[in-house]
Protein backbone atom coordinates (compact mmCIF):
# COMPACT_ATOMS: atom_id res chain seq x y z
CA UNK A 1 0.00 0.00 0.00
CA UNK A 2 1.41 3.51 -1.24
CA UNK A 3 0.95 5.38 2.10
CA UNK A 4 2.24 8.36 0.85
CA UNK A 5 -0.74 8.67 -2.09
CA UNK A 6 -3.33 7.75 0.94
CA UNK A 7 -2.18 10.52 2.77
CA UNK A 8 -2.46 13.00 -0.13
CA UNK A 9 -6.00 12.13 -0.51
CA UNK A 10 -7.01 13.45 3.65
CA UNK A 11 -6.72 17.52 3.74
CA UNK A 12 -6.28 17.24 7.24
CA UNK A 13 -2.59 15.54 6.36
CA UNK A 14 -1.60 18.54 4.12
CA UNK A 15 -0.34 20.38 7.26
CA UNK A 16 2.98 18.78 7.79
CA UNK A 17 4.00 17.68 10.87
CA UNK A 18 1.08 16.98 12.58
CA UNK A 19 0.92 13.18 13.47
CA UNK A 20 -2.85 11.98 14.27
CA UNK A 21 -2.75 9.08 16.15
CA UNK A 22 -6.38 9.09 18.25
CA UNK A 23 -8.55 7.25 14.99
CA UNK A 24 -10.10 5.08 17.43
CA UNK A 25 -11.84 8.31 18.24
CA UNK A 26 -12.45 9.08 14.86
CA UNK A 27 -10.85 8.48 11.84
CA UNK A 28 -9.51 11.56 9.51
CA UNK A 29 -11.78 11.69 6.05
CA UNK A 30 -10.41 12.20 2.68
CA UNK A 31 -11.02 14.79 -0.03
CA UNK A 32 -13.73 12.33 -1.67
CA UNK A 33 -16.06 12.12 1.35
CA UNK A 34 -16.23 15.28 1.81
CA UNK A 35 -17.06 16.16 -1.63
CA UNK A 36 -20.28 13.29 -1.48
CA UNK A 37 -21.57 15.59 1.74
CA UNK A 38 -20.91 19.00 -0.51
CA UNK A 39 -22.45 17.35 -3.73
CA UNK A 40 -25.84 16.67 -1.70
CA UNK A 41 -26.05 20.04 -0.17
CA UNK A 42 -25.18 21.71 -2.95
CA UNK A 43 -26.70 19.50 -5.88
CA UNK A 44 -29.72 17.76 -4.66
CA UNK A 45 -30.66 18.75 -1.00
CA UNK A 46 -33.67 17.51 -1.02
CA UNK A 47 -36.03 14.77 1.03
CA UNK A 48 -35.85 11.01 0.37
CA UNK A 49 -38.76 8.42 0.00
CA UNK A 50 -40.99 11.41 0.51
CA UNK A 51 -41.44 14.10 -2.24
CA UNK A 52 -41.65 13.35 -5.82
CA UNK A 53 -39.93 15.96 -7.64
CA UNK A 54 -36.60 15.49 -9.55
CA UNK A 55 -34.43 16.85 -6.66
CA UNK A 56 -35.74 14.08 -4.47
CA UNK A 57 -35.49 11.65 -6.91
CA UNK A 58 -31.94 12.20 -6.69
CA UNK A 59 -31.66 12.48 -3.49
CA UNK A 60 -33.96 8.94 -2.97
CA UNK A 61 -31.23 6.99 -5.90
CA UNK A 62 -28.15 8.25 -3.81
CA UNK A 63 -29.77 7.39 -0.47
CA UNK A 64 -30.47 3.86 -1.54
CA UNK A 65 -27.33 3.49 -3.56
CA UNK A 66 -25.41 4.29 -0.37
CA UNK A 67 -27.54 1.21 1.24
CA UNK A 68 -26.54 -1.09 -1.43
CA UNK A 69 -22.92 0.61 -0.90
CA UNK A 70 -22.69 -0.38 2.79
CA UNK A 71 -24.05 -3.42 1.83
CA UNK A 72 -21.24 -4.34 -0.49
CA UNK A 73 -18.99 -3.31 2.04
CA UNK A 74 -19.75 -5.46 4.79
CA UNK A 75 -21.36 -8.49 2.12
CA UNK A 76 -25.19 -7.82 3.14
CA UNK A 77 -28.06 -7.07 1.38
CA UNK A 78 -28.80 -3.76 1.22
CA UNK A 79 -32.78 -4.85 2.88
CA UNK A 80 -30.78 -5.54 5.66
CA UNK A 81 -29.24 -2.31 6.32
CA UNK A 82 -30.71 0.05 9.24
CA UNK A 83 -29.14 3.66 8.97
CA UNK A 84 -28.43 5.26 12.23
CA UNK A 85 -27.27 8.08 14.34
CA UNK A 86 -23.66 5.88 15.02
CA UNK A 87 -23.11 2.94 16.63
CA UNK A 88 -24.25 3.52 20.01
CA UNK A 89 -27.65 4.12 18.42
CA UNK A 90 -27.24 0.42 16.68
CA UNK A 91 -26.64 -0.76 19.80
CA UNK A 92 -29.16 0.50 21.90
CA UNK A 93 -31.39 0.21 19.14
CA UNK A 94 -31.02 -3.71 19.65
CA UNK A 95 -31.00 -3.67 23.09
CA UNK A 96 -33.54 -2.15 23.76
CA UNK A 97 -36.01 -3.44 21.03
CA UNK A 98 -35.38 -6.99 21.89
CA UNK A 99 -38.02 -9.27 23.85
CA UNK A 100 -37.04 -10.62 26.91
CA UNK A 101 -40.10 -12.26 28.43
CA UNK A 102 -39.08 -15.62 26.94
CA UNK A 103 -35.44 -15.28 27.74
CA UNK A 104 -34.38 -13.20 29.84
CA UNK A 105 -30.57 -13.01 29.52
CA UNK A 106 -28.03 -10.98 28.02
CA UNK A 107 -24.25 -12.26 27.98
CA UNK A 108 -21.44 -9.57 27.51
CA UNK A 109 -18.24 -8.81 28.55
CA UNK A 110 -16.57 -6.37 31.11
CA UNK A 111 -14.93 -5.23 27.97
CA UNK A 112 -17.43 -4.10 26.34
CA UNK A 113 -17.52 -0.07 25.35
CA UNK A 114 -19.81 2.17 27.31
CA UNK A 115 -22.51 2.17 24.33
CA UNK A 116 -23.25 -1.35 24.41
CA UNK A 117 -22.55 -2.31 28.39
CA UNK A 118 -25.15 1.22 29.10
CA UNK A 119 -27.66 0.26 27.67
CA UNK A 120 -27.50 -3.73 28.78
CA UNK A 121 -27.21 -2.45 32.45
CA UNK A 122 -30.35 -0.21 31.79
CA UNK A 123 -32.18 -3.32 30.83
CA UNK A 124 -30.84 -5.03 34.30
CA UNK A 125 -31.81 -1.62 36.27
CA UNK A 126 -35.37 -2.03 34.69
CA UNK A 127 -35.71 -5.53 35.44
CA UNK A 128 -36.36 -6.56 31.59
CA UNK A 129 -33.12 -8.79 31.74
CA UNK A 130 -29.99 -10.63 33.78
CA UNK A 131 -26.96 -9.65 32.59
CA UNK A 132 -24.00 -12.30 32.55
CA UNK A 133 -20.45 -11.71 31.85
CA UNK A 134 -18.38 -13.93 29.58
CA UNK A 135 -14.83 -13.96 31.87
CA UNK A 136 -11.96 -12.44 30.65
CA UNK A 137 -8.01 -12.76 31.79
CA UNK A 138 -6.30 -9.44 32.75
CA UNK A 139 -4.58 -9.40 29.64
CA UNK A 140 -8.20 -8.76 28.21
CA UNK A 141 -8.29 -12.82 26.41
CA UNK A 142 -12.14 -13.36 26.33
CA UNK A 143 -12.25 -17.01 28.08
CA UNK A 144 -13.13 -19.34 25.78
CA UNK A 145 -13.96 -21.68 28.56
CA UNK A 146 -16.53 -19.44 30.13
CA UNK A 147 -18.81 -19.37 26.87
CA UNK A 148 -20.08 -22.55 27.01
CA UNK A 149 -21.06 -22.25 30.56
CA UNK A 150 -22.46 -18.61 30.46
CA UNK A 151 -24.13 -18.71 26.94
CA UNK A 152 -27.40 -21.06 27.63
CA UNK A 153 -30.83 -21.83 26.69
CA UNK A 154 -32.05 -18.99 28.84
CA UNK A 155 -30.09 -16.30 26.98
CA UNK A 156 -31.81 -13.77 24.66
CA UNK A 157 -28.87 -12.17 23.62
CA UNK A 158 -24.99 -12.18 23.30
CA UNK A 159 -23.79 -8.86 22.87
CA UNK A 160 -20.00 -8.33 22.34
CA UNK A 161 -16.94 -6.17 20.49
CA UNK A 162 -15.76 -7.28 17.15
CA UNK A 163 -12.69 -5.70 18.59
CA UNK A 164 -12.00 -3.64 21.75
CA UNK A 165 -11.25 -0.28 21.64
CA UNK A 166 -8.75 -0.92 24.49
CA UNK A 167 -6.60 -3.57 23.79
CA UNK A 168 -7.14 -3.79 20.10
CA UNK A 169 -7.62 -7.36 20.05
CA UNK A 170 -10.64 -9.63 18.91
CA UNK A 171 -13.27 -10.96 20.74
CA UNK A 172 -13.00 -15.59 19.44
CA UNK A 173 -16.45 -14.44 17.56
CA UNK A 174 -16.56 -17.92 16.00
CA UNK A 175 -16.68 -19.74 18.84
CA UNK A 176 -18.96 -17.58 21.01
CA UNK A 177 -21.62 -17.60 17.62
CA UNK A 178 -22.22 -21.15 17.42
CA UNK A 179 -22.89 -21.48 21.11
CA UNK A 180 -25.11 -18.92 20.98
CA UNK A 181 -27.22 -20.26 17.91
CA UNK A 182 -27.01 -23.52 19.12
CA UNK A 183 -28.72 -22.10 22.18
CA UNK A 184 -31.14 -20.12 20.30
CA UNK A 185 -29.81 -16.70 21.58
CA UNK A 186 -29.38 -13.89 19.30
CA UNK A 187 -25.57 -12.19 18.55
CA UNK A 188 -25.23 -8.53 18.39
CA UNK A 189 -21.59 -7.47 17.76
CA UNK A 190 -20.19 -4.12 18.25
CA UNK A 191 -18.05 -3.78 15.11
CA UNK A 192 -17.26 0.02 15.61
CA UNK A 193 -13.16 -0.94 16.17
CA UNK A 194 -13.87 -3.96 13.74
CA UNK A 195 -15.29 -2.66 10.15
CA UNK A 196 -12.93 -0.04 9.92
CA UNK A 197 -9.64 -2.04 9.70
CA UNK A 198 -10.26 -5.25 7.68
CA UNK A 199 -12.65 -7.63 5.58
CA UNK A 200 -15.86 -7.60 7.21
CA UNK A 201 -18.36 -10.58 5.36
CA UNK A 202 -21.82 -10.25 7.66
CA UNK A 203 -22.77 -13.61 6.57
CA UNK A 204 -19.84 -15.39 7.22
CA UNK A 205 -19.44 -14.02 10.84
CA UNK A 206 -22.42 -15.03 11.55
CA UNK A 207 -24.45 -12.77 13.75
CA UNK A 208 -27.68 -11.40 13.70
CA UNK A 209 -26.54 -8.05 14.19
CA UNK A 210 -23.88 -6.18 13.26
CA UNK A 211 -23.17 -1.75 14.54
CA UNK A 212 -20.62 0.16 13.45
CA UNK A 213 -19.99 3.89 12.84
CA UNK A 214 -19.26 5.89 9.72
CA UNK A 215 -16.78 8.56 11.40
CA UNK A 216 -14.25 5.96 12.66
CA UNK A 217 -13.51 4.61 9.00
CA UNK A 218 -12.84 7.78 6.88
CA UNK A 219 -16.80 8.79 7.04
CA UNK A 220 -18.82 11.86 8.12
CA UNK A 221 -20.11 12.00 11.60
CA UNK A 222 -23.15 11.65 12.91
CA UNK A 223 -23.79 8.16 10.94
CA UNK A 224 -23.74 4.21 11.48
CA UNK A 225 -25.39 1.64 10.76
CA UNK A 226 -27.04 -1.50 12.25
CA UNK A 227 -26.87 -4.78 9.80
CA UNK A 228 -29.16 -7.35 10.88
CA UNK A 229 -30.33 -10.15 9.61
CA UNK A 230 -33.83 -9.80 8.00
CA UNK A 231 -35.55 -12.44 10.71
CA UNK A 232 -33.97 -10.86 13.00
CA UNK A 233 -34.82 -7.49 12.30
CA UNK A 234 -38.04 -8.68 12.67
CA UNK A 235 -37.85 -9.60 16.31
CA UNK A 236 -37.37 -6.67 17.31
CA UNK A 237 -39.90 -3.99 18.45
CA UNK A 238 -39.92 -0.58 17.42
CA UNK A 239 -37.46 1.80 18.56
CA UNK A 240 -38.04 5.73 17.22
CA UNK A 241 -40.94 6.35 15.51
CA UNK A 242 -42.15 9.00 13.39
CA UNK A 243 -42.20 9.60 9.77
CA UNK A 244 -41.45 7.62 7.03
CA UNK A 245 -41.49 4.11 9.56
CA UNK A 246 -45.29 3.41 8.95
CA UNK A 247 -48.01 2.05 5.82
CA UNK A 248 -51.23 3.72 7.58
CA UNK A 249 -51.76 5.27 10.54
CA UNK A 250 -55.46 5.89 12.13
CA UNK A 251 -56.29 6.75 15.82
CA UNK A 252 -57.08 3.50 16.33
CA UNK A 253 -54.40 1.03 14.17
CA UNK A 254 -50.90 1.56 12.67
CA UNK A 255 -49.39 -0.27 10.45
CA UNK A 256 -45.52 -0.55 10.35
CA UNK A 257 -43.75 -0.98 7.72
CA UNK A 258 -41.24 -3.80 7.20
CA UNK A 259 -37.47 -4.02 7.05
CA UNK A 260 -35.04 -1.34 7.58
CA UNK A 261 -37.42 1.86 7.19
CA UNK A 262 -39.57 0.63 10.35
CA UNK A 263 -36.11 1.75 12.16
CA UNK A 264 -35.16 4.96 9.99
CA UNK A 265 -38.02 7.28 11.80
CA UNK A 266 -37.98 10.68 10.22
CA UNK A 267 -36.06 12.92 8.28
CA UNK A 268 -32.68 11.03 7.76
CA UNK A 269 -28.38 12.16 7.48
CA UNK A 270 -28.49 11.99 3.62
CA UNK A 271 -25.50 13.65 3.65
CA UNK A 272 -23.95 11.13 5.73
CA UNK A 273 -24.97 8.21 4.35
CA UNK A 274 -24.04 9.32 1.04
CA UNK A 275 -20.65 10.67 2.64
CA UNK A 276 -20.37 7.09 4.31
CA UNK A 277 -20.88 5.17 1.41
CA UNK A 278 -17.87 7.55 -0.48
CA UNK A 279 -15.90 6.21 2.38
CA UNK A 280 -17.11 2.65 2.10
CA UNK A 281 -16.02 3.04 -2.15
CA UNK A 282 -12.70 4.68 -1.11
CA UNK A 283 -11.75 1.86 1.46
CA UNK A 284 -12.67 -0.81 -0.66
CA UNK A 285 -10.52 0.60 -3.85
CA UNK A 286 -7.49 0.34 -1.30
CA UNK A 287 -8.52 -3.03 -0.57
CA UNK A 288 -9.45 -4.03 3.08
CA UNK A 289 -6.82 -6.94 2.89
CA UNK A 290 -4.58 -4.19 2.31
CA UNK A 291 -5.80 -2.07 5.05
CA UNK A 292 -5.44 -4.62 7.45
CA UNK A 293 -1.72 -6.39 6.06
CA UNK A 294 -0.32 -2.56 6.31
CA UNK A 295 -2.24 -1.89 9.95
CA UNK A 296 -0.79 -5.05 11.32
CA UNK A 297 2.51 -4.41 10.16
CA UNK A 298 1.83 -0.64 12.11
CA UNK A 299 0.80 -2.78 14.91
CA UNK A 300 4.27 -4.61 15.13
CA UNK A 301 5.93 -1.18 15.05
CA UNK A 302 4.06 0.54 17.36
CA UNK A 303 3.94 -2.41 19.79
CA UNK A 304 7.96 -2.43 19.73
CA UNK A 305 8.77 1.62 20.07
CA UNK A 306 6.48 1.53 23.23
CA UNK A 307 8.10 -1.72 24.47
CA UNK A 308 11.46 0.01 23.76
CA UNK A 309 10.73 2.92 26.48
CA UNK A 310 11.67 2.18 29.78
CA UNK A 311 8.65 1.41 32.44
CA UNK A 312 6.19 1.49 29.80
CA UNK A 313 3.27 -1.02 30.52
CA UNK A 314 1.37 -2.11 27.62
CA UNK A 315 -2.33 -3.31 27.90
CA UNK A 316 -3.36 -6.88 26.16
CA UNK A 317 -1.41 -8.92 24.17
CA UNK A 318 2.08 -7.78 22.97
CA UNK A 319 1.55 -10.17 19.70
CA UNK A 320 0.47 -7.70 16.55
CA UNK A 321 -0.84 -10.61 14.70
CA UNK A 322 -4.00 -10.88 17.18
CA UNK A 323 -4.52 -7.05 17.70
CA UNK A 324 -5.27 -3.70 15.31
CA UNK A 325 -2.78 -0.74 15.09
CA UNK A 326 -4.59 0.52 18.80
CA UNK A 327 -1.99 0.27 21.83
CA UNK A 328 -3.41 1.17 24.96
CA UNK A 329 0.00 2.19 27.33
CA UNK A 330 1.35 3.84 30.57
CA UNK A 331 4.34 4.83 31.24
CA UNK A 332 6.00 4.82 34.48
CA UNK A 333 5.50 7.76 36.76
CA UNK A 334 4.02 9.87 34.15
CA UNK A 335 0.08 10.15 34.58
CA UNK A 336 -1.45 9.60 31.51
CA UNK A 337 -3.09 12.71 30.56
CA UNK A 338 0.69 14.68 30.91
CA UNK A 339 1.67 12.34 28.13
CA UNK A 340 -1.17 12.98 26.07
CA UNK A 341 -0.84 16.49 26.41
CA UNK A 342 3.03 16.86 26.02
CA UNK A 343 2.84 14.81 23.14
CA UNK A 344 1.17 17.99 21.05
CA UNK A 345 4.13 20.46 21.69
CA UNK A 346 6.94 18.19 21.69
CA UNK A 347 5.60 16.85 18.36
CA UNK A 348 2.34 17.57 17.22
CA UNK A 349 1.40 14.05 17.96
CA UNK A 350 -2.46 13.45 18.97
CA UNK A 351 -3.16 10.73 21.11
CA UNK A 352 -6.00 10.19 23.24
CA UNK A 353 -5.86 9.41 27.26
CA UNK A 354 -8.41 8.59 29.89
CA UNK A 355 -10.83 5.44 30.53
CA UNK A 356 -11.90 5.66 26.83
CA UNK A 357 -15.78 5.43 27.74
CA UNK A 358 -14.89 1.37 29.03
CA UNK A 359 -14.36 2.17 32.38
CA UNK A 360 -15.45 -1.56 33.65
CA UNK A 361 -12.57 -2.56 30.69
CA UNK A 362 -9.68 -0.38 32.10
CA UNK A 363 -10.53 -1.44 35.71
CA UNK A 364 -10.18 -5.11 34.59
CA UNK A 365 -6.92 -4.36 32.56
CA UNK A 366 -5.28 -3.15 35.47
CA UNK A 367 -5.26 0.86 34.62
CA UNK A 368 -8.58 1.95 36.23
CA UNK A 369 -6.71 5.94 36.36
CA UNK A 370 -6.57 5.14 32.51
CA UNK A 371 -3.92 5.21 30.13
CA UNK A 372 -2.57 6.82 26.78
CA UNK A 373 -4.03 5.19 23.44
CA UNK A 374 -1.95 5.31 20.25
CA UNK A 375 -4.87 4.50 17.50
CA UNK A 376 -3.16 4.66 13.74
CA UNK A 377 -5.13 3.87 10.42
CA UNK A 378 -4.07 3.51 6.88
CA UNK A 379 -2.72 6.95 6.65
CA UNK A 380 -0.29 6.67 9.75
CA UNK A 381 3.33 5.68 8.29
CA UNK A 382 6.74 3.89 10.14
CA UNK A 383 7.79 7.25 10.36
CA UNK A 384 5.84 8.91 12.44
CA UNK A 385 5.76 5.87 14.70
CA UNK A 386 9.60 6.38 14.78
CA UNK A 387 9.29 10.45 16.20
CA UNK A 388 6.23 8.96 18.96
CA UNK A 389 8.66 6.65 19.92
CA UNK A 390 11.01 9.52 20.31
CA UNK A 391 8.96 11.80 21.98
CA UNK A 392 7.83 9.09 24.55
CA UNK A 393 11.57 8.14 25.39
CA UNK A 394 11.57 12.31 26.54
CA UNK A 395 8.95 12.40 28.32
CA UNK A 396 9.73 8.96 30.29
CA UNK A 397 12.78 10.52 31.16
CA UNK A 398 10.94 13.35 32.88
CA UNK A 399 10.43 10.90 35.69
CA UNK B 1 -5.19 27.33 43.57
CA UNK B 2 -7.97 28.22 40.51
CA UNK B 3 -8.50 31.65 42.45
CA UNK B 4 -4.88 32.55 41.72
CA UNK B 5 -4.66 31.30 38.25
CA UNK B 6 -7.30 33.49 37.85
CA UNK B 7 -6.14 36.59 39.09
CA UNK B 8 -2.60 35.57 37.42
CA UNK B 9 -4.28 34.63 33.84
CA UNK B 10 -6.78 38.04 33.88
CA UNK B 11 -3.55 39.89 34.88
CA UNK B 12 -1.59 38.15 32.05
CA UNK B 13 -5.40 39.01 29.57
CA UNK B 14 -4.50 42.63 29.83
CA UNK B 15 -0.96 42.21 28.31
CA UNK B 16 -1.65 39.38 25.83
CA UNK B 17 -5.04 37.87 23.92
CA UNK B 18 -3.21 34.31 24.26
CA UNK B 19 -4.30 34.37 27.98
CA UNK B 20 -7.67 34.96 28.19
CA UNK B 21 -8.89 31.54 27.26
CA UNK B 22 -6.98 30.07 30.16
CA UNK B 23 -8.90 32.89 32.57
CA UNK B 24 -12.05 32.13 31.59
CA UNK B 25 -11.26 28.57 31.89
CA UNK B 26 -9.93 29.68 35.59
CA UNK B 27 -13.11 31.73 36.06
CA UNK B 28 -15.33 28.44 35.28
CA UNK B 29 -12.96 26.42 37.35
CA UNK B 30 -13.09 29.02 40.34
CA UNK B 31 -17.48 29.06 39.62
CA UNK B 32 -17.51 25.23 39.88
CA UNK B 33 -15.36 25.27 43.09
CA UNK B 34 -17.32 28.37 44.13
CA UNK B 35 -20.57 25.53 44.12
CA UNK B 36 -19.06 23.12 45.52
CA UNK B 37 -18.61 21.18 42.70
CA UNK B 38 -15.06 19.69 41.24
CA UNK B 39 -13.03 21.55 38.88
CA UNK B 40 -13.56 19.62 35.72
CA UNK B 41 -11.19 21.81 33.79
CA UNK B 42 -8.10 19.98 33.40
CA UNK B 43 -6.72 23.31 33.36
CA UNK B 44 -3.61 22.81 35.59
CA UNK B 45 -2.68 19.63 33.75
CA UNK B 46 -2.45 21.73 31.14
CA UNK B 47 -0.49 24.21 32.33
CA UNK B 48 1.70 21.67 33.64
CA UNK B 49 2.18 19.79 30.84
CA UNK B 50 2.75 22.80 28.29
CA UNK B 51 5.20 24.28 30.77
CA UNK B 52 7.14 21.32 31.42
CA UNK B 53 6.81 20.96 27.20
CA UNK B 54 8.33 24.23 26.71
CA UNK B 55 11.40 23.27 28.96
CA UNK B 56 12.21 20.50 28.01
CA UNK B 57 12.85 22.01 24.37
CA UNK B 58 15.18 24.54 25.59
CA UNK B 59 17.06 22.01 28.69
CA UNK B 60 15.65 18.19 28.78
CA UNK B 61 17.06 18.01 32.64
CA UNK B 62 15.22 21.01 33.94
CA UNK B 63 12.24 19.85 32.53
CA UNK B 64 12.30 16.44 34.66
CA UNK B 65 13.03 18.97 37.76
CA UNK B 66 10.29 21.15 37.17
CA UNK B 67 8.04 18.22 36.33
CA UNK B 68 8.95 16.42 39.58
CA UNK B 69 8.79 19.43 41.77
CA UNK B 70 5.94 21.06 39.84
CA UNK B 71 3.60 22.21 42.84
CA UNK B 72 6.81 23.90 44.22
CA UNK B 73 7.80 25.48 41.03
CA UNK B 74 4.28 26.95 40.30
CA UNK B 75 4.20 28.39 43.94
CA UNK B 76 7.50 30.06 43.49
CA UNK B 77 6.91 31.72 39.95
CA UNK B 78 2.92 32.87 40.89
CA UNK B 79 5.15 34.29 44.00
CA UNK B 80 7.68 35.95 41.61
CA UNK B 81 4.47 37.49 39.67
CA UNK B 82 2.52 39.32 42.48
CA UNK B 83 6.18 40.32 44.22
CA UNK B 84 6.67 41.70 40.68
CA UNK B 85 3.35 43.19 39.80
CA UNK B 86 3.36 44.54 43.37
CA UNK B 87 6.91 46.24 42.21
CA UNK B 88 5.82 47.45 38.97
CA UNK B 89 2.82 49.11 40.58
CA UNK B 90 4.88 50.95 43.23
CA UNK B 91 7.19 52.41 40.80
CA UNK B 92 4.47 54.14 38.45
CA UNK B 93 2.91 55.74 41.16
CA UNK B 94 6.05 57.03 42.38
CA UNK B 95 7.04 57.98 38.92
CA UNK B 96 3.51 59.66 38.63
CA UNK B 97 4.35 61.50 41.80
CA UNK B 98 7.83 62.15 42.39
CA UNK B 99 8.99 61.79 38.76
CA UNK B 100 11.37 58.58 39.75
CA UNK B 101 11.06 55.06 40.67
CA UNK B 102 11.76 54.71 43.95
CA UNK B 103 9.68 57.49 46.17
CA UNK B 104 10.72 60.77 47.64
CA UNK B 105 14.94 61.31 47.38
CA UNK B 106 15.12 58.80 45.32
CA UNK B 107 17.08 58.53 42.21
CA UNK B 108 16.38 58.29 38.89
CA UNK B 109 14.58 55.23 36.97
CA UNK B 110 16.43 52.67 35.82
CA UNK B 111 15.27 53.24 32.11
CA UNK B 112 15.72 57.08 32.49
CA UNK B 113 19.56 56.24 33.01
Amino acid sequence: MDAQAVRAAFPLLDKPGHIYFDSACTSLKPRVVIEAERAYYEEYSACADRSHHPLADRAEEKFEAARASLGRFVNARPDEVVFTKNATEALNLVVRSLDYSSRHRIVTTALEHHSLLLPILEQRRRGAAQVDLLAVDPDGEVDTASIERVIDSRTALVAIHHTTNTTGMRAPLDVIVKRAHEQGALVLVDGAQGVPHGPMDFHRLGADFLAFSGHKMCGPTGIGCLVARADALERLDTFIVGGGTVETVTLQNVRWRSGPKRFEAGIQNYAGAIGLAAACDYLSAIGMEQIERYERELAGGLIAAIQSIPGATIYGTSDPARRCALVTFNLRRVPAHQVALMSVPLAKIAVRSGVFCAQPAMELLGAPNGAVRASLYLYNTPVEIQIFRETLDKIARLA
Amino acid sequence: MCLIALLVFLLLSIVSARYRPLARRALRCVARKATFRPCDTGLDEEIKAGTVAGIMKVSPGAAGLVFRHFEAFSVAVTLIFFVSTIWLIRAVYFLWVYGNCSGPGGGPCLFFL
